[in-house]
């Protein structure tokens, strides 16, 4: 097992313009090397090289040892300052927080107090999963500390109740309130399919055969990939391909590094190429990012016992830096449809 | 339905025939709409960008078992 990735990478401000040799051909439009942007060697001597221009977001910045190591039983630096200062992503509860500032809602909508509203803010952290020391010294700092905190504020509080308002919380938005930060358009669909049933030794047509219709629980792609947009996590996205490379020495010949499915070659080219059409397109003016759906998908038993099984198929990102995806605790991990088991049964009626 | 059980290859090709139409309703008009000309979305930096969905990877194991 290889060590941690070393992480430092140069600010966008160290990052400096690159003079890239100009292809004299004038027909290889296929690089526009114009654009390059070359870093800086990092503390390890390795650079890296961005194809069209210096990239609007460096998430690398972000990580600490603390995100790609998962030993909740580590005591790690405390980050919660570090949040406070760079986190631009926001979870649902803390988003209304901020909206309640510039509105007339109290800060603690929809709970009855701040004490209750702190108290679940913390349960729903992203990171807390799993009870850490991190998470209890959030805890004692975030909530019980918290100066408008009062325990007179939890008499009668039961969770399940909060949960269930939560719930029901501007399940119909108003203009007045904006969006519910609670709703995307993600939500789980039935829909059916339905496929023709051949015979075995009997000649049909596939139009003429009878149809069989399949219940499929299934969530819009395009809106499961929005609301993932919109997860902390996509914070630590890389939204922008980049070659790596290292100089052994200086008289060696740079060799290329391949770490990531966001340094291959194959997102490189693939990248140019939407950037290339996307200057063409309707939003020339805007950056292109090429988003990478990972698909897997197996049969899973459904409980311990019996052989209830079907087909879930997950999507995962390649945006997302192997070693968080890779966590079980990160929930990188969408659920974009069920698919039963075609079995034996329905053919016996 | 036809008064027999299918056999092996029958179930075989079904399965095969549901993972393909469940990915039709996958794909949708909206999908392929951003699949080609990109969707427009706002991170939470403030800044609207372009989206292209691709395909990266596609691990399963065979519907057809």
């Amino acid at each position: 097992m290889p060590p941690p990735p070393p992480i430092p990478i140069p600010d966008p401000e160290q990052i400096i313009e690159g003079i890239a040799d100009i292809s004299d051909d004038p027909a290889d439009k296929t690089i526009n090397t114009s654009n390059l942007y070359r870093t800086d060697p990092d503390g390890y001597g390795i650079v890296r090289e961005y194809l069209h221009g210096r990239p609007s977001i460096t998430p690398d910045k972000h990580y600490s040892l603390a995100e790609v190591s998962d030993s909740p039983y580590m005591a790690t630096e405390d980050s919660s300052d570090f949040q406070a200062t760079s986190r631009t992503f926001l979870s649902p509860l803390q988003t209304l927080y901020q909206s309640a500032a510039s509105t007339a809602q109290t800060i603690f909508t929809p709970f009855r107090n701040p004490s209750i509203y702190h108290l679940m803010t913390w349960f729903y952290r992203p990171e807390s999963n799993t009870k850490s020391i991190t998470e209890l010294n959030s805890l004692v700092k975030d909530v019980i500390l918290a100066p408008d905190f009062k325990a007179d504020d939890l008499v009668g509080f039961d969770a399940k109740k909060e949960n269930k308002m939560m719930d029901a919380y501007r399940e119909a938005p108003s203009e007045s309130e904006g969006p519910s930060p609670f709703t995307f358009d993600d939500t789980w669909i039935k829909g059916s399919v339905e496929i023709p049933l051949p015979c075995d030794g009997v000649k049909q047509s596939e139009e003429e055969a009878p149809k069989f219709k399949v219940e499929v629980y299934y969530r819009r792609l395009t809106e499961v990939i929005k609301a993932a947009l919109s997860e902390p996590a996509a914070e630590n996205f890389h939204m922008f391909p980049f070659k790596e490379f290292w100089k052994p020495g200086p008289d060696e010949l740079e060799e290329q590094m391949y770490w990531e499915s966001y340094t291959g070659d194959r997102w490189n080219e693939e990248y140019t190429k939407i950037h290339a059409d996307n200057q063409e397109g309707l939003h020339h003016n805007l950056e292109a990012v090429l988003i990478a759906l990972k698909i897997w998908s197996d049969s899973t038993s459904l409980a311990q016992f019996g052989n209830a099984q079907m087909w879930p198929i997950y999507l995962f990102f390649g945006n997302q830096s192997k070693y968080s995806r890779a966590k079980p605790s990160s929930f990188s991990a969408h659920h974009i449809a069920y698919m039963p088991k075609v079995c034996l049964k329905f053919f016996q009626l | 339905m036809f008064g027999k059980a299918a056999t092996a290859a029958t179930l075989t090709h079904l399965r095969r025939e549901l993972a393909h139409a469940v990915w039709m309703l996958l794909l949708d008009d909206e999908f392929m709409h951003a699949y080609i000309h990109g969707f427009v979305f706002q991170l939470v930096d403030g800044i609207l960008r372009v989206f292209f969905p691709r395909f990266l990877t596609y691990s399963a194991d065979y519907p057809e078992k």
